[in-house]
């Protein structure tokens, strides 16, 4: 039952709630520049909320159920609410660079509350809060990527997003209904009883997929993707690197849970399915983004791929029931922690170039380590990782995904994540070639100074410093990626899964 | 504390660091931060040498950066003898040459870029031969291959630096190729790339497995070590400033292979004909670059294929199974083949860059300090008793003719070639008058008889202190350190020492007698060599004009190099622009070649997989219930 | 009634709010059939709920009314930005952003 103690749990999301409320009381009373206020309102909340996360850590390292059953506060949670409040600062930070002073305090409210869901999304044991918490996360988002309302494109993006994010949703209410008519019960731990107590009879595989197939629109998988060029393309830059790593990253984080917990008893049959999944979503993914000209577009189906990296080591996961050993789960963790860096980064840099000249095509890129060494230099360490070059990040996470697929069997899976890898570089490569190796167009360059929008001194540097750290980290992991994994070994070690 | 093996790769990398972010804004200090690095790092090798000795080996697992089930990739320390006496020589020559380049880099403008790379250069050389598994090394073996072809290509607005530099690089790459077909066969073959698990696993390894990779791990050396026929990289190394010729290109790096071979001992005990080979290339190099040596009129050309020659040497020794006398010369060359690039450096330093020895001569009173070095080396070099060089090229020549005296029959029997080493002591015995010939003839243009160009000597000048002490120094070494480290001939300090490294051997010496009538036959052929340089160019005795009529032709093939450059150049030619294919495959001009397969079909698939997306919800929404159809239907189907 | 039929019944509701999402050009008629899918979820849950003699499903459908009123708002706010831009009546409009 509930007890007066659970809530003290739920201090760092109590926090981020009433971070967004302040935020949107200081937007109804103030007026003028407002800017730094947003901004230290919110990095201080994220702040304050990772400290009281890190001091409200069940000692034992045990997972501890709150709310009647409704949350659990375990090491993977915890795992994956750091990683979100870090993404939420460094999305402040952005997007004050973006936003003048109204917007931003509107986008510094609903990433917030954005956040909030993401964080109870992880720590979802029942299939109640897991709906809420994905809708309080998706709201916000959709209106995000719609948040510059004079811009067509952000609008039309926004627009599309809604209403494949809604048919999803509804997708997935009706699995959830499926499943709990036929296990009698939300709960997700006990979800797994009724289900192994069925078998793999229709009615359950068709509960599974429904909800395998809403939860594969929020990581965006192939066949379920097509929103997220669009989404990413027409969104403001900040918006599209949140919702990028955030909402996918925390969707993931449940779909491993849903795999190793709640439909455990599938296990096979989820396999299979993700599988196929995952190497559709490498492939599209992919052979797509080699196409693209607009940097945003690219990175959007760069995602896409990721997202089937990802998903091989969630279909390994469900192979291998030895969920707390090295690989499988483990390695999805590290993969989503650095992934979110390193893409997040790239739109950080992303936007660098927009600033400079005021466009997103890939042939402004031209040049740009003569005119910006940190961010090319930067750019160029995210486009390696992303390709998977040791000794960065990317490389390690996919090191460790490989070594789930193969010691689960699926060699094949594990060939295709490589031979696309490779058609990657093909993409990646090409903006370090772009950055580094070909001159600058000058008329651009002309035009770019004039129109670049006057950043004061603080932000830009700020900015930089948003640059600095997700490159750093990119960096560190790859070379120190033994701690990270160490930490994601010990967060499922200590998790209901 | 002081002697814990870290410390030595710490410092470089320091300097490296601050050289790099800080260097433009402070060029002064940029050589003398790199020098204290590596002097610290000298000082904390000894520090270990120290604490180390008597010890066996000590492995130390620094960082273990990957562990992946039953795959790891660490960073490990291996500091056995054998690394110690490596590191020894890699920074102590490296502290002088950092010290002397303050001196011969002083007036360049792009210094700081200088002092980047060298220490960089000081790191990975540090790790390569620190390394406790060929991955470790095989990284390192790149990082200073990548360094090395930014030092050559340093001087980047000549055209002939980048011209050379390309070369060095490509040569390598394709040593490299066989190397890393070497490290993969031998994971495949002992499932672990540390060297004390695979001399482990040599018991149980398949013999044809053993010398396959021994075959490919020597190409690896081959291209390192510029042995024939991938040595037509070094030469044009020169390229690079003089300190960078002395460092990498003689004392250093291009002994890495010298190394590797030594290192990898058992596992070439256990392949007699790599062995053979090793022998075989090393003989023949040795001999080639020797005779093309003699016809050299720049003198930086001279030393660097009188380096190949001694490389060659050392890769007879190793072949003849004396790994130790290998590793002896490998310390005493790089004394005084680094005192004489540094000499030749101070003297195109004081004639204005020039390095023609058609234009020097008479330089003895003007560089006093430069003269009297340069003598001690050549002396070294030319193997003259009682100099260091001596000391290990007599043993070398002994191994070769112990190993063909272990059968005297004389054929090709089960002790795997060892009649063909009679052949191998004649061209040992050859090369030994050739040195002795060049390395005077060398020294006579340049330093003896009258000005050839006045203009340039009236300007000579002797170089600073930081640039003669480092002379000075080495000259020390080079007339030394033959004699301490290596009396008595086999059982000497450095013999003892290597003992305690892993698995390295040495042949049984014959007793004295033998030893004193083979080190007789070595001096006399030394002095021979060096009689006929100061007959014909002190003297003016027609003898290289008889040399001419009793083998017409012999010069012109040696002023060719054998023809090797320009079998080596149409090769080389081909070569780069297949490389230029390769890297440069964004190049629109290039799309339709290599890039075609991979570039023209994804693009085709993109841009179809790029059809499905029409921008149109509905459609989205369409696929969406397609994949729901298909996910659901297909779970439910293959259950 | 049976359990079997209301989950017929809730199951062509679905599949007619599917239907009309795919079908309908109008965007307010699609937000209207993303709807319909819901309340077809909905039916569905409420009946389980009935069935299984059970609260928790009766929760869920709360939850999910409330939700989607949200998400209408949000969606809605969406549709009148973008008119005032662009006048837009039909999705089919919005292709600026593809390939």
């Amino acid at each position: 039952m509930i007890e007066p103690g659970d809530l003290g749990y739920v201090v760092p999301e109590l926090i981020v709630l009433g971070t967004a409320l302040t935020l949107l009381l200081w937007a109804a009373i103030t007026r003028g520049d407002r800017r730094w206020m947003s901004v230290s309102i919110a990095l201080a909340g994220n702040g304050s909320a990772a400290l009281m996360l890190f001091m409200r850590t069940p000692a034992d390292g045990a997972a501890v159920e709150l709310f009647a059953g409704q949350l659990v506060v375990d090491g993977y949670s915890t795992f994956f609410r750091t990683l979100f409040l870090l993404l939420a600062s460094l999305a402040i930070v952005f997007g004050a660079q973006r936003f003048p002073s109204a917007p931003l305090i509107d986008f510094a409210a609903l990433l917030q509350f954005s956040l909030l869901g993401m964080m109870l999304l992880v720590g979802a044991a029942d299939w109640a809060t897991a709906f809420i918490a994905i809708e309080t996360m998706a709201i916000p988002v959709y209106v995000l990527v719609g948040l510059t309302r004079f811009r067509r494109a952000s609008l039309e993006a926004a627009m599309k997003y809604f209403a494949l994010g809604a048919f999803a949703s509804a997708v997935l209410v009706y699995g959830i209904a499926w499943s709990y008519g036929l296990t009698g019960t939300t709960s997700l731990a006990e979800t797994a009883d009724g289900i192994a107590s069925r078998g793999d009879e229709p009615w359950s595989l068709f509960a599974l997929g429904l909800i395998l197939v809403a939860l594969g629109f929020k990581v965006a998988a192939v066949p379920f993707h097509a929103w997220t060029p669009d989404a990413y393309q027409g969104a403001p830059t900040p918006a599209a690197a949140f919702v990028s790593v955030g909402p996918k990253v925390a969707a993931m984080a449940l779909l491993a849970r849903v795999v190793t917990l709640a439909f455990e008893p599938l296990a096979a049959n989820i396999t299979v399915a993700l599988a196929v999944i995952a190497a559709a979503t490498m492939i599209l993914g992919n052979l797509a983004a080699i196409a693209q000209s607009d940097v945003k577009r690219m990175l959007g189906y760069s995602s896409i791929a990721h997202t089937g990296y990802m998903l091989v080591g969630v279909a390994a996961v469900s192979q291998t029931d030895a969920g707390a050993d090295f690989v499988g789960v483990p390695s999805v963790l590290f993969y989503g922690f650095v992934y979110a860096l390193m893409t997040f980064g790239a739109f950080a840099v992303a936007y660098v170039v927009e600033a400079q000249t005021d466009s997103n095509d890939l042939s402004a890129f031209r040049g740009l380590a003569r005119r910006s060494m940190l961010p090319a230099a930067a750019m160029a360490v995210f486009m390696l990782s992303l390709t998977g070059v040791p000794p960065l990040s990317g490389f390690l996470g996919k090191l460790y995904i490989l070594q789930s697929a193969v010691d689960a069997g699926l060699g094949w899976l594990a060939v295709t994540l490589v031979v696309t890898s490779v058609v990657s570089a093909f993409y990646y490569l090409r903006v370090v070639v772009l950055m580094f190796m070909e001159d600058e167009d000058a008329p651009a360059a002309a035009s770019a100074a004039a129109d670049a929008p006057a950043a004061s001194g603080a932000v830009a540097d700020a900015h930089s410093a948003v640059v600095a750290v997700t490159a750093g980290a990119t960096v560190a992991f790859g070379i120190v990626g033994g701690g990270l994994l160490a930490w994601a070994q010990a967060a499922v070690a200590s998790s209901l899964l | 504390m002081l002697n814990a093996p870290w410390i030595i790769p710490l410092l470089p990398l320091a300097a490296f660091a601050v050289n790099g972010l800080f260097g433009r804004r402070n060029p002064r200090w940029t050589g003398w931060v790199s020098t204290a690095a590596v002097v610290g790092s000298f000082a904390a090798t000894v520090a270990l040498w120290i604490a180390s000795a008597g010890a066996d080996q000590d492995e130390s697992l620094l960082y273990r950066w990957v562990a992946s089930g039953g795959f790891t990739i660490d960073i490990a320390f291996l500091t056995d003898a054998l690394t110690i006496v490596m590191l020894l020589v890699v920074t102590g020559v490296s502290a002088l040459v950092s010290l002397y380049a303050v001196g011969y880099m002083d007036h360049d403008a792009n210094k700081p870029r200088f002092f980047t790379w060298i220490p960089l250069f000081v790191f990975s050389m540090i790790m390569l031969v620190i390394s406790d598994n060929l991955l470790q090394l095989f990284v390192f073996w790149e990082m200073v291959g990548l360094c090395s072809y930014l030092l050559i290509g340093y001087w980047y607005d000549r055209d002939s630096a980048n011209a050379a530099a390309t070369k060095a690089f490509l040569v390598n790459r394709i040593g490299d190729f066989g190397f890393a077909i070497g490290i993969i066969l031998a994971f495949l073959e002992f499932g672990t790339l540390r060297y004390r698990e695979i001399f482990a696993g040599l018991g149980s390894a398949d013999a044809g497995m053993v010398t396959a990779i021994a075959c490919l791990l020597f190409v690896g050396a081959m291209g390192k070590s510029a042995q024939f026929p991938l040595h037509v990289w070094l030469p044009d190394a020169m390229e690079g400033p003089t300190p960078v010729s002395a460092l990498i290109h003689a004392a250093t790096m291009v002994t890495a292979g010298v190394y590797l071979v030594v290192r990898m001992n058992p596992l070439y005990t256990q392949a007699p004909e790599a062995l053979l080979l090793v022998a075989a290339v090393g003989a023949f190099t040795a001999v080639l670059a020797a005779t093309i040596a003699l016809v050299q009129t720049d003198i930086k050309r001279v030393l660097a294929y009188s380096t190949v020659s001694q490389l060659g040497l050392m890769f007879l020794a190793a072949g003849a199974g004396a790994y130790t006398v290998a590793i002896f010369h490998l310390a005493t060359h790089a004394f005084f083949k680094a005192l004489l690039f540094l000499g030749s450096g101070s003297v195109i330093h004081a004639l204005n860059d020039e390095q023609d020895m058609r234009r020097m001569g008479g330089l003895r009173r003007k560089l006093p300090v430069t003269y009297a070095t340069f003598i001690l080396g050549g002396l070294a070099l030319a193997a003259v008793f009682p100099l260091a060089g001596f000391w290990s090229k007599d043993e070398v020549l002994a191994h070769v003719f112990l190993k063909a005296a272990a059968d005297p029959g004389g054929a090709l029997t089960a002790d795997h070639g060892a009649g063909v080493f009679w052949l191998f002591y004649a061209t040992g015995l050859t090369v030994s008058v050739l040195t002795a010939f060049y390395t005077f003839r060398m020294i006579v243009k340049t330093f003896h008889g009258a000005p050839r160009d006045a203009a340039l000597h009236e300007h000579a000048h002797e170089s600073p202190w930081v640039m003669t002490v480092p002379l000075i120094v080495l000259a020390a070494g080079a007339a030394l350190s033959g004699a301490v480290l290596g009396i008595p001939p086999e059982h000497g300090v450095i013999h003892g020492y290597l003992e305690h490294a892993a698995g390295v051997l040495h042949l049984e010496g014959a007793g004295a007698a033998p030893t004193l009538i083979l080190a007789v036959v070595s001096t006399v052929a030394a002095l021979t060599g060096l009689l006929l340089a100061l007959g014909a160019y002190g003297r003016g005795l027609p003898i290289p004009q008889r040399a001419r009529a009793l083998a017409p032709g012999a010069e012109t093939l040696f002023r060719q190099k054998w023809y090797l450059d320009h079998l080596g150049d149409g090769f080389m030619v081909a070569l780069t622009k297949a490389a230029a294919m390769l890297s440069w495959g964004f190049d629109a001009g290039v799309v339709d070649g290599i890039v075609n397969g991979v570039g023209k079909l994804s693009r085709f698939a993109g841009g179809q997989a790029g059809r499905i997306q029409t921008g149109q919800a509905q459609n989205y929404a369409l696929l969406m219930v397609v994949g729901l159809v298909l996910t659901v239907g297909g779970l439910v189907l293959f259950r | 009634m049976t359990l079997n039929g209301f989950l017929v019944v809730g199951a062509l509701i679905f599949s007619i709010g599917a239907m009309g999402v795919l079908i309908r050009r109008n965007a307010i008629v699609m937000l209207m059939s993303i709807e319909l899918m819901l309340q077809g979820a909905n039916v569905t849950l409420a009946a389980f709920s009935a069935y299984l003699d059970d609260q928790a499903g009766f929760v869920l459908v709360i939850f999910s009314l409330t939700v989607a009123a949200a998400e209408v708002a949000v969606g809605l706010a969406i549709l009148v930005a973008l008119s005032r831009v662009y006048p837009v009546v039909n999705v089919d409009q919005l292709d600026s952003l593809r390939g």
